[in-house]
């Protein structure tokens, strides 16, 4: 490795360093010791393929050489394999951590090695390999974060020992066998949640009862490509979703996790070709990229997807404004005058639907901020984010007054989080909310019937609207069609008459036989 | 915080396909600042400007953003009908974000009745000439043929920006002198502002964030 690349290696680690990027560290340095010697070794040999992605694209900037990123999936599933190799073979549960080393210093070798020709699909940022066509980022400095709010201080995690002994708990609860899920719920939900990211990586699935194995492939460029109207959509909203990721994330990292998230959007799309893909779907994926690697962070989406998430992807937004309809009927519970002021100024309910629909993860800016709300909705009913927009509103009480009776105010005020907001409270309030009121009470509100029955209306018109349109359509295409075949006769017979004429025209001797035909006599 | 002063409160909606630059244009005309990227939009985003029409008038501007994902267009709709102004937005780089304006004309069209409203046709990214895919003469002929206003438009450059709003807000106030347009009960398209305190109030040119944030 020459001088060059030293620095540039340097960099990288002193940016990983950096205590403002915990997450990432998290991913690459997590004590490799802490991981659990009778944890399941699928999980193991996920999380090690994780940290090894990341460490893949500081090998792919040292050497500075091109690969193919469906080059490196191939390597991948050597890796996986050999990870495979390696942890069955290591019988004794201390031997982890060495096999685990092995396998990095493997992948780096393996990766430098050899140099493999460029698909023409794929796109090159300075260094960094691309499956999709992504647009190149100008680097970014520190201090140009516009859109990512940042706290200094968050009420999402409780430091110092009480994180210790949760983890320890969550720890304990991972050893039990069989694993108890409904112990690992309760932590997932109680105040903190689920800690760090490793403890995410293994408690999610289980929460979600996720198969980490047999997990589907990922499809090939083409396959996607066919996908075309999909595709052309996904890779530009990935394209815009620059704020969604850390703060100082290395910019090749940034690149190299968009493209992952273009592959796990349309690995999700193409595997389950019935659902539709949302604006703010990207979202949802762009965290699960963020804490795990792209299996299993696929194997939880598509559970998701066609689980809690199923409704957002329909190919109507009918049955998502159904379900944010809740909203109104949990607030008249608890507060009915605050009702009263946002049915008078029409708010509807549109300034949930971004929080709902992505998890919150759309508006809350700090990543910590999204995974520990994700580990209170995967350990919750599915219509918890509802409940905990309901939360949201009853806490901007004195905010929503405030705006006055003015719609779009009010909807600013929502939308906008607030920097100084209790979110752990907030968690605790939309859980009581959900004790208080269960979703079968609320489904059986006259409120909600009411409002219910205006959206079946309401997308009924569309519906009615639309066929009208069809068959107005499909009559105006019968009626030009008609048109232009009787144009098309008559044009034919005039030619054909013009043409025989002109023909014995030309024929002197026959003139006597056209005579009464003919336009010269 | 104290209201501003302006005599009448317009509200306006800004629709077209998706990444033609809807939320990139509300941005720099609120905030005056450009981003490169620029999040999608999930539902509808909401912003306010105030704008002289004639010199000592001042109207406020509500506009909302509206997400332009097809799918999106269901919920959106609503929005329509309480609007007065329309900025249908194209992408001059990209074919198709000017193909489906007539489909954004004619729907919107179709909401807003029997309200009247105005309309504009924004050809955005008007910076990009290098990608150019639609001439101005294309998007001039569209508008003109509609009877509709055109401009091009550049959230980078700033281009038409100020322009374009400026346009729509002055043509609803002087169709609302001359009586074409109407404030009415039940529809928010045009609202009455606050009456002039002459002295005491501090006058603001623009409001970029809500009253309650």
């Amino acid at each position: 490795m020459d001088k060059k690349e030293v620095t540039i290696c340097d960099k990288d680690i002193n940016i990983l360093d950096d205590p403002e990027h915990s997450i990432l560290e998290d991913k690459l340095f997590s004590d490799i010791e802490d991981i659990d010697p009778y944890q399941s070794v699928d999980l193991v040999e996920r999380v090690v393929a994780h940290k090894n992605d990341f460490q893949k694209v500081e090998v792919v900037e040292q050497s500075a050489e091109l690969f193919p990123d469906t080059a490196s999936d191939s390597s991948d599933g050597s890796e996986a394999l050999e990870n495979e190799k390696n942890i069955s073979e290591s019988s004794v549960p201390n031997a982890k951590q060495e096999s685990v080393t092995e396998n990095n210093v493997t992948v780096s070798g393996g990766n430098s090695a050899q140099a493999k020709p460029m698909l023409q699909s794929s796109s090159t940022i300075e260094g960094c390999v691309l499956r999709h066509r992504l647009d190149p980022e100008p680097p970014r400095s520190v201090l140009d974060n516009d859109g990512v709010v940042q706290h200094q201080e968050d009420d999402a995690v409780p430091k110092g020992l009480k994180e210790k002994n949760k983890i320890r708990l969550i720890r304990k609860t991972l050893d039990s066998k069989p694993v108890d899920v409904a112990a690992l719920r309760n932590l997932a939900i109680s105040p903190g949640g689920l800690i760090n990211t490793e403890m995410r990586q293994r408690v999610w699935p289980l929460l979600l009862n996720v198969n980490t194995k047999n997990i589907t492939p990922k499809p090939s460029h083409e396959e996607m490509l066919a996908m075309s109207k999909t595709y052309t959509q996904v890779v530009m909203d990935v394209n815009r979703s620059s704020s969604r990721f850390p703060p100082g994330i290395d910019d090749h990292v940034r690149m190299s996790m968009k493209d992952k998230l273009v592959d796990l959007i349309m690995r999700v799309m193409l595997k389950n070709k019935q659902l539709k893909y949302y604006q703010g779907f990207h979202d949802v994926c762009i965290t699960f990229l963020l804490v795990m690697d792209e299996d299993l962070a696929f194997a939880m989406v598509d559970r998701l997807a066609l689980g809690n998430m199923r409704e957002y992807l329909d190919e109507t937004m009918e049955r998502t404004s159904l379900l944010l309809n809740y909203i109104y009927p949990l607030v008249n519970k608890c507060n009915p005058e605050l009702c009263q002021h946002m049915e008078r100024n029409d708010l509807g309910t549109i300034f949930a639907l971004s929080w709902v629909i992505t998890w919150f993860s759309h508006v809350l800016g700090d990543i910590k901020r999204i995974v520990r709300v994700f580990d209170f909705f995967l350990a919750s009913h599915r219509l918890m984010p509802v409940y905990l927009s309901a939360a949201f509103v009853l806490y901007r009480e004195q905010d929503i007054y405030a705006a006055g009776d003015e719609m779009g105010y009010i909807h600013k005020c929502l939308s906008t989080i607030p920097s100084d907001l209790p979110l752990e409270s907030l968690l605790e309030r939309a859980g009581d909310l959900y004790l208080q009121y269960p979703p079968i009470e609320i489904s059986q509100d006259p409120m909600l019937i009411r409002m219910n029955r205006q959206v079946y209306e309401h997308f009924n018109r569309i519906d009615s609207r639309n066929a009208s349109r069809r068959l107005a359509q499909q009559s105006s295409d019968i009626r030009s069609r008609m048109f232009v075949k009787f144009t098309m006769w008559t044009v034919t017979a005039v030619v054909g008459v013009a043409a025989a004429v002109l023909y014995h025209a030309y024929r002197g001797q026959e003139w006597a036989a056209v005579d009464i035909w003919s336009p010269f006599s | 915080m104290c209201d501003p002063i302006f005599e009448y409160q317009f509200r306006l909606i800004l629709i077209g396909d998706s990444t033609v630059g809807k939320s990139s244009l509300l941005r720099y005309f609120t905030d005056g600042k450009f981003d490169e990227s620029c999040d999608p939009t999930v539902g509808v985003d909401f912003y306010a400007r105030l704008m002289e029409v004639k010199p000592g008038v001042r109207v406020k501007l509500q506009l909302w953003d509206t997400a332009g994902q097809e799918r999106f267009r269901s919920i959106t709709r609503s929005y329509y009908r309480n609007s007065v102004g329309v900025m249908i937005v194209y992408d001059i780089s990209k074919r198709s974000s000017f193909e489906n304006l007539k489909t954004w004309y004619e729907e919107a069209r179709e909401h807003i009745e029997p309200h009247k409203a105005i309309f504009v046709i924004l050809g955005h990214k008007a910076d990009n000439e290098e990608k150019r895919q639609v001439t101005f003469r294309e998007g001039k002929r569209f508008a003109e043929m509609h009877g509709l206003k055109f401009f091009e438009t550049s959230a980078k450059s700033g281009q038409n920006v100020e322009e374009s709003f400026a346009s729509i807000a002055k043509d609803t106030y002087q169709h609302l002198l001359d009586g074409h347009i109407k404030i009415e009960e039940g529809w928010d398209g045009v609202k009455a502002g606050f009456a002039k305190p002459k002295e005491t109030v501090q006058l603001v040119e623009a409001e970029t964030e809500s009253r309650c944030c």
